[in-house]
């Protein structure tokens, strides 16, 4: 990969990641430095990657990185609670739709979060999503069914219309 | 059973019902001569009819989905090939129960959010050149060998200039800076680098360079011997620089104990200098005699001004020979008069010299 690719990435790619990343940990200053982190990481194998498999690896990579990080923060467990619970209801204070569906992902596991992540918003296929998550196929199915099946039961529960 | 005044109704019924048969219209004819007043209520019964159009109106509401969770998940999912699509839309459009689940289920499709966006793209890309390199060890071995030639050589041209402008422009404590000129016999002779306390720093970064070299003290006075002559003509060459303490540059970090330094400072023990006047006992000294030093450099007999400047071959000679000296196997370097050549890997590059 040349450094102009390796910029494209960027252009190409840094949205979607941000976007992967706060969705899990809620918070922006952690999400920008676990995707500069994810650069960081493309950065040192930019010489032994095409460009046709960086997103992929950056996607592989930021999911780590991610899982790592909330982990890790879950084991010091002084998550700032009180920050998480603010951007999140900053976040769904209208109670629209998609307010409501954000409100329903943070109900998610990680895992089914990820999933369902990976396939509605950057359209990975579920053989993608098993080498992102290392998951096999059937896995990330039955993970995204339960994931579908926990957010309509929270759309029904707000009792939310849909057309 | 025979029709009466009590039973007729159960015969009107079986004739409307057309259940009667001929013995029995007879009957109930013979009967409704008897009782006339009871046409009437025959005629009206066959009024009395249900609405066979009306339905319930809300059966689709009772109906249960055909179809389970997972095979509106895999419709959601575009899962399903055409013919159940079909009828998963079907049966949506038919009932409006199934078509609300199915439309929960469509609902919980995220969408990108696009205007979260990452705020500093520009932090995150490169400037610069990728080298692709070869597995192949040799090329590998070579190519390093390249590189930390050229390090060496940046860093040599610089200590080289920076031991220069030492050797000529010692910063007095007071912030003055006073050109001198110390005689060549005085090689032995410690000469001090800037004492000014503002110039601590860097000075204390020196002194980490040098105390991370064992042979710290040797290595500058090596290079000093291996200056080319500054002039032929055999006259006392100029700004030379020579450290013989092992550590001189921790002088410098206490300049306001400069009394208690010349213990620390090896004097000039050379015996094959004659007539070498006496060693500035600090740095704090040196700074103080520097104007005494001025009037006999003034003295001597001056034919060169500055330091000749080393050709470029000349250079990447020096930094090769100190590269091999660092444990750089590929990388040799052979001075002499006749001629200067380095060798990296296999490659050798001589320069002769005509006189």
């Amino acid at each position: 990969m040349t450094v102009k690719e390796f910029n494209t990435c960027v252009d190409l790619y840094a949205d979607g990641l941000y976007r992967f990343i706060l969705k899990h940990v809620m918070d922006k200053d952690v999400a920008k430095d676990l995707v500069q982190d994810t650069y960081e990481k493309l950065w040192v194998k930019v010489n032994d990657l095409e460009s046709k498999n960086a997103k992929s690896y950056m996607f592989t990579t930021a999911y780590h990185t991610t899982i790592d990080h909330l982990r890790r923060a879950k084991k010091s467990e002084r998550l700032d609670f009180s920050k998480h619970n603010e951007e999140a209801e900053k976040e769904n204070t209208n109670y629209d739709l998609k307010g409501l569906l954000n409100k329903a992902l943070d109900t998610l596991p990680e895992v089914q979060k990820s999933v369902v992540l990976l396939r509605d918003y950057e359209g990975y296929d579920y053989k993608e999503i098993g080498i992102i998550t290392g998951l096999s196929e059937s896995q990330v199915k039955v993970y995204i069914f339960r994931a579908r099946q926990t957010l309509k039961e929270y759309l029904v529960k707000a009792e939310v219309t849909v057309s | 059973m025979k029709i009466d005044i009590h039973n007729y109704e159960a015969f009107f019924l079986d004739y409307k019902e057309g259940n009667l048969d001929a013995a029995g219209e007879k009957e109930l004819f013979a009967f409704l001569e008897q009782y006339p007043q009871l046409k009437a209520e025959l005629n009206s019964f066959e009024d009395i009819t249900l609405d066979a159009e009306v339905s319930f109106s809300a059966k689709s509401s009772l109906k249960k989905a055909e179809f389970s969770d997972e095979s509106l998940i895999a419709y959601t999912e575009n899962l399903v090939n055409a013919e159940e699509k079909k009828e998963i839309e079907k049966l949506a459009s038919e009932n409006k129960a199934f078509q609300k689940e199915l439309s929960l289920y469509k609902a919980t499709v995220l969408s990108s959010d696009e205007e979260i966006k990452f705020p500093a793209k520009s932090k995150l890309k490169r400037g610069g050149v990728v080298i692709y390199l070869q597995s192949n060890p040799v090329v590998l071995r070579v190519a390093a060998a390249i590189l930390l030639l050229i390090g060496l050589f940046f860093l040599v041209s610089k200590m080289t200039s920076d031991k220069g402008s030492e050797s000529v422009q010692p910063v007095l404590a007071n912030g003055d800076k006073k050109e001198i000129a110390v005689p060549a016999k005085d090689e032995k002779e410690i000469v001090s680098p800037e004492i000014n306390n503002n110039n601590l720093a860097a000075v204390n970064d020196k002194k980490d360079e040098v105390a991370n070299s064992s042979n710290g003290s040797t290595y500058i006075k090596k290079d000093v011997k291996n200056d080319p002559p500054l002039k032929s003509n055999n006259a006392p060459s100029l700004a030379t620089n020579t450290v013989s303490t092992n550590n001189p540059i921790a002088l410098a970090n206490n300049p306001q104990k400069a009394d208690s330094f010349p213990d620390k400072v090896s004097p000039n023990t050379n015996p094959l200098v004659e007539n070498s006047k006496p060693v500035y006992k600090s740095y704090y000294n040196y700074a103080l005699d520097t104007e005494k030093d001025e009037d006999e450099a003034a003295k001597a007999p001056v034919t060169a001004s500055a330091p000749a400047k080393k050709t470029f071959f000349q250079k990447i000679t020096n930094a090769a020979r100190r590269a091999n000296e660092f444990g750089v196997k590929n990388v040799n370097a052979e001075e002499s008069t006749a001629k200067n050549s380095v060798s990296v890997g296999g490659l050798v590059v001589t320069e002769t010299f005509s006189n």
